[in-house]
């Protein structure tokens, strides 16, 4: 039997199984407590996948996923500090664990190793009214850190659809991105401090201020490094007082290409309501239904804050569109999108009936957006087995804009599912790398994207990979994530010199 | 959000929906929010089934395990857009855990005590103590009063307050002698042919009173009550809970003339939501309106209250399995309780009493800031309010 895309991924990250040595599990167990490690076959089972579509079709199929050894769960930062040096020591690979939301087989633990699950440090260990941040420990759900804001008069601003089920590290890890972040910004934006682990197992704290210049900043290599670097352990974060007012406005716009141009003009005023989002005519058919003429885009505004300005921006923005053919649709739309954004049931029903779908972004320069839409929603549709195609965009700004691309394709319980999956996503990948986009607005790279990382980069993706080995020079965290070469630790090449791919 | 999407799937495809799901409903699974584990969230949980039922782990005692961490609550199914039913698929793998003697020891354990006593507590025979109310007992009455175990072991005063609260109400009652368990935490721990057979006992003592109505304060008794056994034995005859019951009575005058009755109060009480009360049966508004109207007292509302109200820890399968667990889960309750200033914390549920007491006075203690967080049970509070009880 030929391998399936999904063991030639396994095989291109090239991560050897290590087994674990005698005496760590109790060593282990002496850390964290004994029933916070974790080595049943049922939880190494459910712990074998993040929400990666692949891992969930294998799973849906009995076909077998990399298995850690054991999965621990530490209660503070000294604990993550001796798991770590514990591991590191006996050169055991270590996975962080966070909510297990993530899209792109970021969790899987290829080459076997330990799990550490975040999720018992859930406390908010600081609310600075003076100062608007909030600092709290890694493992905390984003529901749980908003709620605790909002009970004390805060927001945090950053709602990704996730937001019941990531952690605050998951957050930092993927540099992810809120709905809201046309206002609040993403993470990068939201987050002022971390504290971290490091592969050696030395506890790192960045400092919390408005703004330093005090050399490249250090606190930046760990948004987005998936694990590679370091376990974040707490971080330190900006705050806002809770809008006084939310309003919303769509609009019922011509194309989809129009949309885009209104997005871009608004932006370039220098407006922020908190959530610009626009759909095509697929999209805005399925999420809006009866609100919105077949074959039109819906287009969505949602400002917050002082009241006054909430009036002024919509104002404002009603103003961009006189210029171009529109049908105004009022609030309900919006309110209908707030109610129903964190709603996600169609992918697994789908999936569960015979159909596989999957949503990708990415981003472009405005110069380029118009032609990275085409380029990727034809280059997509083109592929054989491609049931649809659509697209939005969620995330604005004003050099650019995210293009969120949604296809399904025949069913998963076909044999060849796992690779006309892959061929879409080479097909947009190659579309978006040659129309000028960027591979990833803020799902991250996992294992899914790791293949596209060096043409995305080019040669300084290098730079990443020293960082990595100055790091965690015997290549144990998370391996096989985020970017390749890595040679399976311990073997030949793991010291000698490598190529760039 | 919660959802009200009919069920549109089967039970199968319902547990492949699940396990391809983000896990949307994890933050609020009473069990996940304290163990932290993956294994115990709903998708762990339907990603195991699917693994049971394929053979690709086997079924062993520590497998079966997991499907004892499910508090049964079904917060997860009210809040599912697919109405994917969780609860349904674990209780059938505690049957098949049961049938094939891989339960944990502590539900086996359990669930022999409770065939062997006929009682969640204490051997039936010694709680038939119906004479203690021999003067509130009316033999000929067609309203049978089923005060559950759990009142009659743990909190046998909600006996005296619930007659008084009857007596009140112009209601004649009787009450089975001995009584014993309904059966339903058999069912809940795998063990379904146990409770059919429970039931059919039951069946018989109803029978043969010729009753017309049961009330009961326990919801658990309620919901097995009303939904029938498995095996499908039902008892043939209308059953409501005691907040229903009364809750019917005020609004046809029976406790409507005692309005007014007790002193203007600025007292604010908040109300938990038992999880067989209210995503069960549906019953939210019955025990706030007696609160607000017949014992005249602000109902406060928690941050997550009704359909989204967070199970105690007094599922029968979590307190007798994981205890740390069910303790970890009350506390967490007491403490949103805590957050809406509200003096007293009532509930309608024998169960959810035991574990939220125990919480608070724990929670004081610990000087967790919950102090002074009285826990009650409504017929406790309407009783005092109309000046037909008081506690000694």
């Amino acid at each position: 039997m030929t391998p399936t895309e999904f063991e030639a991924l396994v095989a291109q990250a090239a991560v050897a199984r290590r087994p674990i040595p005698p005496g760590l599990l109790p060593r282990l167990a002496q850390i964290v407590g004994r029933e916070h490690v974790l080595t049943g076959r049922a939880d190494l089972l459910v712990y074998a996948r993040d929400s990666w579509p692949i891992a969930a079709l294998r799973v849906l199929h009995g076909k077998s996923l990399p298995l850690a050894s054991a999965v621990v769960l530490p209660g503070d930062t000294t604990q993550v500090a001796a798991v770590m040096r514990a591991l590191y020591q006996v050169e055991v690979p270590i996975i962080p664990f966070g909510g297990g939301s993530g899209v792109l087989g970021g969790t899987l633990p290829l080459g076997g190793g330990v799990i550490v699950d975040m999720k018992r440090l859930d406390q908010v260990l600081e609310i600075n009214d003076r100062g608007l941040t909030v600092t709290a420990q890694a493992g905390i759900l984003g529901v749980d850190l908003e709620t605790g804001l909002n009970r004390a008069g805060f927001t945090l601003g950053h709602f990704p659809q996730s937001i019941d089920v990531a952690t605050l590290g998951g957050f930092i890890a993927t540099r992810s991105a809120g709905q809201f972040s046309t206002k609040y910004g993403n993470i990068e934006d939201i987050l002022l401090a971390i504290e971290a682990v490091l592969p050696n197992g030395e506890v790192i704290r960045t400092k919390r201020t408005a703004r330093a210049s005090t050399g490249p900043d250090i606190k930046s290599l760990f948004i987005g490094s998936e694990g590679t670097l370091g376990l974040l352990t707490e971080a330190t974060l900006r705050i806002h007082p809770r809008p006084e007012r939310r309003a919303t406005q769509a609009y019922e716009v011509e194309t989809f290409l129009d949309g885009l141009e209104i997005i871009r003009l608004v932006m370039r005023t220098g407006l922020r309501p908190a959530v610009i989002r626009l759909y095509d005519p697929i999209e805005s058919a399925h999420s809006f239904r009866e609100r919105v003429t077949q074959s039109k885009s819906l287009l969505l505004f949602i400002s917050e804050g002082r009241s006054r300005l909430v009036d002024l921006e919509l104002e404002t923005i009603g103003e961009v569109l006189t210029s171009f053919p529109h049908r105004e649709l009022g609030p309900e739309p919006g309110r209908h999108w707030l109610e129903n954004r964190n709603v996600v049931s169609g992918l697994p029903e789908f999936m569960s009936q015979g159909l596989v779908v999957d949503t990708l972004e990415v981003a472009a320069t405005w110069d380029l957006v118009p032609g990275l839409y085409l380029a990727m929603t034809e280059r997509m549709a083109a592929v054989k087995g491609v049931v649809s195609v659509s697209a939005h965009s969620s995330h604005s700004y004003t050099q650019g804009t995210n293009l969120y691309l949604t296809f399904l394709t025949l069913g998963p319980d076909d044999p060849t599912a796992e690779a006309l999956y892959q061929q879409v996503w080479t097909a947009a990948m190659e579309a978006c790398l040659g129309a000028g986009g960027t591979i990833c607005h803020h799902h991250g790279i996992g294992l899914q994207r790791v293949k596209f990382m060096p043409a995305e980069h080019g040669p300084a993706l290098d730079i990443l990979r020293r960082l990595r080995k100055a790091l965690d020079p015997k290549g144990l965290m998370n391996p096989g994530k985020l970017f390749s070469q890595e040679a399976a630790p311990g073997s030949d090449e793991a010291s000698g010199p490598r190529e760039v791919d | 959000m919660p959802n009200k999407a009919a069920k549109r799937f089967d039970l199968a495809t319902q547990i492949r929906i699940c396990a391809l799901c983000p896990n949307m409903c994890r933050f609020l699974c009473p069990v996940a929010t304290v163990e932290k584990a993956e294994t115990i969230t709903p998708r762990g949980k339907a990603t195991l089934t699917l693994a049971a039922e394929s053979g690709d782990i086997p079924f062993t005692a520590g497998t079966a395990a997991v499907f004892y961490r499910c508090a049964q609550c079904k917060i997860c199914r009210e809040w599912c857009p697919s109405g994917v039913d969780l609860p349904e698929a674990t209780a059938s793998l505690r049957r098949r855990a049961a049938r094939e003697g891989v339960a944990p020891k502590a539900a086996r354990t359990l669930a022999a005590r409770l065939v062997g006593e006929r009682s969640f507590y204490r051997p039936a025979a010694e709680l038939a103590e119906t004479d203690r109310y021999r003067s509130l007992l009316d033999k000929r009455a067609k309203v049978l009063y089923f005060a559950g175990c759990a009142t009659a072991a743990l909190h046998p005063e909600i006996i005296e307050a619930t007659l008084r609260l009857f007596e009140a109400g112009g209601v004649k009652v009787a009450m089975l002698r001995p009584e014993e368990c309904c059966g339903l935490p058999l069912d809940v721990l795998g063990y379904a042919d146990e409770a059919s057979e429970f039931a059919g006992g039951l069946a018989q003592a109803v029978a043969g009173g010729g009753y017309e109505t049961i009330v009961t304060g326990c919801p658990m008794c309620a919901q097995v009550m009303k939904e029938g056994y498995p095996g499908g034995v039902t008892l043939g005859v209308e059953v409501k809970h005691v907040t229903e019951f009364l809750d019917g009575l005020g609004q046809e005058a029976g406790l409507v003339g005692l309005r007014g009755r007790h002193p203007p109060t600025d007292l604010a009480v908040t109300y938990h939501d038992p999880c067989y009360l209210g995503r069960y049966q549906g019953v939210y508004e019955a025990p706030r309106r007696l609160l607000a109207e017949v014992a005249g007292l602000e109902v406060v509302e928690m941050e997550r209250g009704r359909e989204l109200a967070a199970c105690c820890g007094g599922a029968p399968a979590i307190d007798a399995t994981v205890p740390a667990t069910a303790t970890a889960m009350a506390s967490r309750r007491v403490a949103q309780a805590g957050r809406t200033g509200a003096g007293t914390l009532v509930t309608a549920c024998p169960r959810c009493l035991e574990m939220l007491r125990a919480a608070a006075e724990a929670s004081v203690g610990a000087g967790s800031g919950d102090r002074g967080l009285f826990v009650r049970d409504i017929t406790e509070v309407l009783a005092e309010r109309l000046g037909v009880w008081r506690e000694r």
